[in-house]
């Protein structure tokens, strides 16, 4: 017997099309990449499906962004090159026209790789650290703390604290998106396949095992509310 | 009267969720990292590029001009020698985080390079080399192999592992007046971290100096977070500059080179069993590293006592950061050598693994004699959850094909006594209870710990206690480490509670026609014991207090508590591996783990613990290493991607057993169940492979290395 095919620990599908770093690089075009300090992220070749007011340049300077974050607007000044996690964790609150304190989304490792910053961007989970603000004008963001708008907890989120999926919590927020998502586009998602969901979500304390369980219990829950 | 816990408990050791649950899967638990205060300024500080050298030049001029920079100050000077790579030299605070990041890049720095220390090997071979500290006991080593008749050498070892803490280490700092420092600092101790600040470094010589450490959320320790630490310092430092609060949290690389790290330790072992299966001869040749100025925690021979043996250890060190605690310092090391030496020991002496531990348990003249029924007992409960009479098999899976399937058992104990706590309950004539204590909350759930056992003493909810803590102006209680925090917390609270409800008790007994001696406190009511029916409602027996609230003070160190708290703990885990020979892949199937408890005073938060230390053990086990690079001693994999924690299809299935031992008193068990599931990962890939990997992590290299030395 072949032993399975090795877990996919950081699915690359997590990013949806035209949101990475590289795509804000070539929206910039050459101008726009020169005048930022990025630009040792590298310009790929020029691709298609590109905001034509992003083709003008922008930056350095902070410029006016607005984003639909759970349902609201907010306008944000930020650079360029501020990512959409940091927009919202650190600016929203100081340059917004409403003071909301958006920190639920963590920052961790900031370069995609444990999770913590799980955003759903048009109905996708994205990491958010490598999203810049300006390339998520016009999207559908919903973050953690949209979840429990009116106070009411997501079934996922009380379900979490009910088979204590957490503990320091810091990477909780993340994993609790991960897991709305996934039951979202995978109702009645199997244990195995909420496994995979999570397997991008990095945990220190080690509450892998609890927060399995609790997404497992939610998603059963969510489906016979159906 | 000595206090002692009821015997009949309502509230402890039930399964409570954490209260501060819903705040924290919401993201509305503000963290150290998440607090935006107005006019909130951040942090950067500027990081050596070399892992040793002098600085010949600093200037800090031109990030000053540069925008948005409100303070700017050195931490070395020119002359002054770095040592390993991310060492800090100087710091700024700006209006936007990448204000400050770009005008740490246009400080001037340059050095002279010095020739960097970059292996523990490249250490010893140091000119002179570190001299050995040895330690001998029992028979002369010689005498002891002379009564050997069945021997083994082998080499293991544990690599440096860094903390990693989710939440990185840092605090936001927020002078209200000069005299008035308020700190959010991610900590494991604020009273310690508000001490540090006030007593050591700049500030020091402020006359009454008034400092607070608000930490009612912090992100993950493990054994790294116990003071304001440089760069809290730094911050504070800027912020006093500036004039505004400062945000200074370490970003992931900076987390890595200066965050914390646990020493490594590496091992040339021979050991000789007689031939009735039992340890007579122990002869180590060890060395390790605890970066640049510290050493290894020594902790060999672990549990198991020979008749002689002799440890020879060499502390070396190399251009990194120095070690901090971590999770039982120096057990999962020391248990990775010796279990690791008692497997290929029953190997050589052609016992099973499981009797041959069960034989050598600490026995009269060992000071941890009196765990081996506990351990005896786990063992044999391991044994039958894991499958071990019919999943075990001799060295080498006889299965055709490339996956190999094996078994592994390691033992492990802890302290976990409790450490110095005071709290303190204020009961309201409204019947309302506060309780507080100066500890904090890493995630192991004190804040729940807090209420649980008021309740449980004042006989009312959860939800009639408002619990305080994560502050440093409450009662002091020391630093989460040791495993110390739940006992501790649980004494000091226990006894402000019975103290406060003794004064209850003298104000309803007249009104209940009772002596206070005869009166209980349970399911929110005060009632006579011999006269059940006699009795008044809670509110009914506070609102005899007239106007004043009253408050009382439990302290660990009151002599009269002595049993409702004890120290050592014995532990058992098992793991079930697959591994496939052709690319050294280890696959975890299963792992049991029995964890040995005190009173448990939560079942639901103390099973978490396990569940954690098996997967840290895990992680540890199969990916994390810190890599240096073998020239420049800087940091291979300063990040989350080369430096690999465990994921969710990494784990396999965990199996957690809490073995209850509540005569015992309050145990600590955070860090325990970490201990033993490197090495008995370890033995399990050798059970299925047919050789010894010895070195963690095993990673698929190191498998495939030691297949090919077969
Ligand atoms: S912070 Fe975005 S993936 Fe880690
Ligand atoms: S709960 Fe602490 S990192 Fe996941």
């Amino acid at each position: 017997m072949k032993k399975e095919k090795q877990p996919a620990r950081r699915p690359s599908a997590k990013a949806p099309k035209g949101v990475s770093r590289r795509g804000f690089f070539q929206a910039m075009g050459l101008a726009g990449a020169a005048a930022t300090t990025l630009a040792q992220g590298g310009c790929g070749s020029s691709g298609g499906g590109v905001d034509p007011a992003l083709q003008q340049g922008v930056g350095p300077d902070a410029i006016d962004v607005a984003l639909k974050v759970n349902g609201r607007d907010v306008k944000v000044k930020v650079e360029p090159r501020v990512t959409l996690l940091d927009a919202l964790r650190d600016h929203l609150k100081l340059g917004s026209t409403e003071p909301v304190d958006l920190t639920g989304s963590k920052r961790v490792c900031d370069r995609g790789s444990c999770g913590a910053c799980t955003m759903i961007v048009d109905g996708r989970t994205v990491y958010s650290c490598t999203v810049l603000a300006v390339e998520a004008q016009g999207r559908q963001i919903r973050t953690v703390e949209g979840l429990s708008e009116g106070g009411k907890l997501h079934p996922v989120q009380e379900e979490f604290v009910a088979c204590d999926g957490l503990m320091c919590g810091f990477c909780t927020p993340g994993f609790v998106m991960s897991a709305v998502s996934c039951l979202e586009r995978t109702p009645g998602a199997t244990a195995d396949q909420i496994r995979k969901c999570l397997d991008g979500n990095i945990c220190r304390c080690g509450t892998q095992p609890r927060a399995l369980e609790a997404v497992v219990k939610a998603g059963a829950r969510m489906k016979g509310r159906r | 009267m000595p206090y002692k816990w009821p015997e009949k408990r309502q509230v402890i050791g039930t399964k409570v969720p954490r209260l501060d649950g819903a705040l924290k899967v919401a993201g509305k638990a503000k963290y150290s990292y998440d607090r935006n205060l107005p006019g909130l300024l951040h942090g950067k500080i500027l990081r050596s590029t070399v892992a040793h050298g002098k600085i010949v030049t600093l200037d800090l001029a031109p990030a000053e001009a540069m925008p948005g920079v409100k303070a700017a100050m050195s931490i070395k000077k020119v002359g002054d020698i770095v040592r390993f790579g991310g060492d800090e030299v100087a710091a700024l605070a700006a209006e936007t985080e990448e204000q400050a990041r770009d005008a740490i890049r246009a400080i001037k720095v340059a050095y002279e390079s010095l020739p960097p220390l970059a292996s523990e090997e490249a250490g010893l071979e140091r000119n002179p080399p570190p001299p050995p500290q040895t330690t001998e006991k029992g028979l002369k080593i010689e005498e002891a192999f002379a009564k050997a008749t069945v021997t083994s050498e082998g080499f293991y070892g544990v690599a440096v592992i860094t903390h990693v803490c989710l939440e990185t280490h840092g605090l936001v700092a927020d002078w209200k007046a000069d005299d008035d420092l308020v700190v959010y600092c991610s900590t494991q101790a604020v009273g310690n971290t508000r001490n540090s600040l006030k007593n050591h470094g700049p500030f020091k010589a402020i006359a009454n100096l008034k400092v607070t450490c608000e930490t009612p959320f912090m992100g993950g320790g493990f054994g790294s977070k116990f003071s304001a630490d440089l760069q809290g310092t730094v911050a504070a430092e800027l912020a006093r500059k500036a004039k505004r609060p400062v945000k200074l949290m370490l970003e992931r690389d900076e987390e890595h080179w200066a965050g914390g790290n646990r020493p490594s330790l590496f091992a040339k072992v021979k050991a000789g069993a007689d031939k009735d299966g039992k340890l007579v001869a122990l002869d180590v040749e060890s060395y390790g590293t605890g970066g640049n100025s510290t050493g290894v925690d020594m902790r060999l021979p672990y549990i198991y006592l020979p008749e002689g043996h002799r440890i020879r250890n060499r502390d070396v060190n190399v251009n990194a950061f120095n070690k901090r605690a971590f999770r039982a310092p120096g057990s999962p090391q020391a248990c990775a050598v010796m279990d690791q030496m008692m497997d290929d020991l029953a190997h050589a002496g052609g016992w099973d693994p499981v009797e041959f531990r069960l034989k050598n348990l600490p026995g009269q003249g060992n000071p941890l004699v009196n765990l081996s029924p506990i351990w005896e007992k786990e063992l044999k409960m391991g044994a039958e959850a894991i499958g071990w009479k019919q999943g075990y098999h001799k060295r080498g899976d006889p299965a055709a094909g490339p996956i190999k399937r094996g078994l592994g058992c390691a033992i492990n104990t802890w302290g976990g006594g409790p450490g110095g706590a005071q709290a303190s309950c204020t009961i309201a004539p409204d019947g309302s209870v506060e309780v507080r204590c100066g500890t904090q909350d890493l995630g192991t759930g004190t804040t729940t710990l807090v209420p649980i056992v008021a309740a449980e003493i004042l006989g009312l909810e959860i939800k009639d206690i408002q619990g305080k803590i994560g502050s440093s102006a409450y009662p002091d209680a020391g630093g989460s480490g040791g495993s110390t925090s739940c006992g501790g917390v649980s004494l000091a609270v226990g006894v402000a509670c019975m103290k406060a409800l003794e004064q209850i008790f003298a104000k309803a007994a007249p009104a209940l026609d009772a002596q206070p001696g005869d009166l209980e406190a349970e399911g929110g009511k005060v009632y006579v014991k011999a006269a059940p029916a006699k009795s008044l409602s809670w509110k009914q027996a506070c609102a005899l207090l007239g106007a004043q609230a009253i408050t009382a003070v439990g302290d660990k160190a009151d002599k009269e508590i002595q049993g409702m708290a004890a120290s050592g703990v014995g532990g058992a885990q098992f793991v079930d591996v697959s591994v496939d020979v052709e690319t050294g892949q280890v696959r975890v199937n299963k792992v049991v783990a029995v964890a040995d408890c005190g009173l448990v005073m939560n079942r639901l938060l103390c099973e978490s613990q396990v569940y954690g230390g098996v997967v840290q053990g895990l992680s540890l086990a199969l990916f994390e290493e810190r890599r240096l690079d073998p020239r420049s001693a800087l940091m291979l994999n300063p990040d989350m991607e080369w430096y690999k924690l465990a994921g969710h299809s990494d784990l396999g299935e965990i199996e957690v057993h809490l073995l209850d031992y509540p005569e015992r008193g309050v145990i600590g068990i955070g860090e325990p169940p970490v201990i033993p599931t490197q090495a008995a990962l370890a033995n399990a890939v050798t059970n299925a492979v047919g050789v010894r990997v010895g070195v963690l992590p095993i990673t698929p290299k190191r498998v495939l290395d030691a297949l090919a030395k077969k």
